[in-house]
Formats: structure tokens, sequence, C-alpha cells
């Protein structure tokens, strides 16, 4: 079994799977960030969301190529990712084991009785 | 290739840029700085104006440093390591091993690589990991400490006369062997507490809070002890239990001093452990 994704890993991989905006479907580091705030519903450091692009590429889940820039970066380029298979069977496999975990668990919870 | 701004274009402070592009990864610099400086001029500029964009764009190149991006190569941590030493034992030689520069400077240094140092705290989790880390430094800081009591108390120091020694224009603290050799096993506690923090976790952070971790478990300990002496003393009236007390009467004075001492030291320490355990690491995933 792979290794298991954290939240952060899984929004990150999400927002590449199905972006919810025009912005985020251009995958580039600042639309990625939009794209996760908008999933976790809360602020987030640029600073996270890059450093969790770098290990999700090092873990082969993502790849990444290089855009030319426009004139609004003073041309500097633009670093535009894809989700791999690996990482699609990644977040499968998150899925499932939530999904077993809470098998056969009611809600709302309640505590022992 | 990257356009260079134009003196019309409006743009993020020109230190701000430099310091971001210094601290990220050269794959990187380009890349990222260009997403920054394309939000800078979209959204925060037209939706906060310029000094709170400015503010803002200083938070994102925190933001960057504090991540795991922050990745300076280990030949220039070894490189900074070595200059910061030299330039302290320099320093420390020209003023005759007194304090080197004033304490407000001295202070204010200490306070920024502390501060710097405690952002790697995040839950209560980390304060467990530091305590395990930093154990074994703090006791035997106290144990430098105990040693230094112990030796006074079996031989008592003339302290008028050391205070008079200190007045003199020839002072140094190397005439003073029972000063400087507290002094430099301390040191060198922090300085390898602080290379053990870096060298474990590639990180200099880990380094300073865990020499600073050290002065204050050793503090405490040593508090403690003293403590237990004077209370002993009191109870059984023991004559070397309340001398043993008395020799320990000015270490409360000790802590804030040594924890700004540490912050340094364990600083410099953590350097060298990033840049020989960064080079370890390297080797090791080349292999």
């Amino acid at each position: 079994m792979a290794e298991s994704l954290g939240p952060f890993e899984q929004a990150v991989l999400l927002a590449l799977l199905q972006p919810r905006t025009a912005l985020g479907r251009e995958a580039y580091g600042r639309a990625i960030l939009k794209e996760v705030q908008l999933r976790l519903e809360r602020d987030v450091a640029a600073g996270a969301v890059y450093a969790t692009l770098d290990r999700l590429e090092e873990k082969g889940l993502i790849s990444s190529e290089l855009e030319s820039g426009t004139v609004v970066r003073a041309g500097r380029p633009r670093r535009r990712y894809s989700i791999n298979p690996e990482g699609v069977q990644a977040l499968t496999d998150a899925r499932d084991t939530v999904k077993r975990l809470w098998a056969g668990v009611r809600s709302p919870l309640r505590g022992p009785a | 290739m990257t356009k260079p701004l134009t003196a019309h274009d409006p743009s993020p402070p020109r230190w701000a840029e430099y310091v971001l592009r210094l601290v990220l990864k050269p794959r990187d610099r380009d890349t990222i700085s260009g997403d920054l400086l394309e939000e800078y001029r979209e959204v925060a500029l037209p939706t906060l104006g310029p000094l709170r964009a400015n503010v803002w764009y200083v938070k994102q190149t925190g933001s960057l440093m504090n991540s795991s991006r922050l990745s300076l190569p280990s030949s220039v941590w070894l490189t900074l390591a070595v200059v910061v030493l030299a330039a302290v034992l320099f320093l420390l030689v020209r003023s005759d091993f007194r304090p080197p520069v004033p304490l407000a400077v001295f202070a204010s240094v200490a306070a920024v690589l502390g501060m710097s140092g405690l952002t790697v705290m995040r839950s209560t989790a980390d304060v467990g990991t530091l305590w395990r880390a930093s154990r074994v430094f703090g006791v035997l800081c106290s144990a430098v400490f105990m040693l230094r009591m112990l030796v006074d108390t079996v031989a008592p120091r003339d302290v008028v006369e050391a205070f008079l020694a200190q007045s003199r224009g020839t002072y140094s603290e190397f005439n003073d062997p029972r000063r400087w050799l507290l002094g430099a096993a301390l040191a060198m506690i922090f300085v390898v507490s602080g290379f053990w923090g870096a060298w474990r976790t590639g990180d200099v952070r880990h380094g300073t809070v865990a020499a600073m971790a050290t002065s204050v478990i050793g503090s405490v300990l040593t508090l403690a002890i003293v403590a237990l002496g004077m209370a002993l003393s009191l109870m059984i009236g023991a004559g070397v239990a309340a001398a043993f007390a008395f020799q320990g009467g000015g270490i409360p004075m000790a802590p804030p001093i040594l924890v700004m001492i540490s912050a340094v030291l364990g600083t410099i320490g953590a350097m060298f452990g990033r840049g020989l355990g960064g080079t370890r690491r390297e080797k090791a995933s080349t292999t």
C-alpha cells in the first residue's frame, strides 16, 4: 500500500484534479494556492503550498513544466503542475481509507454511554 | 529570460525581492517570485494600496522562509558558520574576553535569533521533542555549575580581591581560570547542543532553540539544587550545605544572560550542524 496522504496533500491534489475556478484550471503555484484556500475555507501560507507541491513532485504524484511568463510577471516563467496517474491512485486510496475508517459509524456522533 | 522591472512598474520592496530570491532554490527563483509579483500587481496593490501591499509581500516572503523551502546549500551554511565563529573569536580576543559588544546590541541579536528559533515550536508535542533533545545537555550544563560551586566551597575565592581585579586595567578573564573554564565549558555545551539540534533536523532554528532549552534546563536544575542546599542548611544547620548554597547565590542572576548567550552560540553550532548534516544527507541521497 502506498504511503498515506495528509489532508493538505489531498487538498493540493484535488485542486489539480478537479479545479473549481477558471484560475484554478491554470494550475500554477498561485492558482493552486487559491484553489486550496477555497477548498479548505481558510487562509493558507504560500510557503506551505509550494513545499507540498515540491514534496508531491518528489513522490512522483505530480509533474511540472515551465511556461513562458507574462508582462505582469515581468516575463518570469510559470510552473504549471499536473497530476500523474500515481497521484490519482493515491487520492483514491486516501478516500477508500477514510471510508473504511468511518464504515458503520452513525452521525451525529455520540460519546460512550 | 527574466525581463528587468522598470521604474514605472509598481513593484514590491526591492530588498524583500532580494531576500526572497536568496532563499529560494535556483529552480524556483523565477517561477515563485513571478507568482508573487503577479499576485502583488493584480490583487494586493488594487485592493490593499501600496503600503499594505508591501506588508503583504513581506509576509509572503516570510512564509516562504518559514517553510522547508529555505534551502541555502550546506556549503553556504558551513562557510557562514566559519565566518561567524571567526568573527566572534576575533571580537572576544580583541576585548580580552570581556563582553565584546554593548549589551543592547548583544541582546538584540540574541532576541532576533531566539524568536526565529521559537517559530519551530508549533505544538505541545514539539515541547516534548525539545525536552528529549536538550535534557542531557541541560544536565551537563548544571553539572558544570555544580562543579564550580563545589570548587568554590572547598577553596573559597577572595571575593573582594576578585572584584578589585576586575577594576584594574590589566584584568583579563584568562587571569581567573575558574571563570573562563566555566565559561568555556558552558560555551562548548551550547555549541554542541545547537549542532546536534540542527544535525538531526536539518533546520538551524531547531539548533538555536535546543541550545536555549539547554540553558533553561541547566539553570532551573541548578536553582533547584541550590534551593535544596539552602533548605538543608536551614533544617540541619550543616556548614557545608550552607557554604555550597551560598556559592550558588549568584546563579539566579544567570538565566536571562545564559539564554541570550545560548541563542548566539547555539546558532553558531547549528550552522555547523546544518552544514555538515546537510552534506551527509546529500552524500547519502546520491549513493
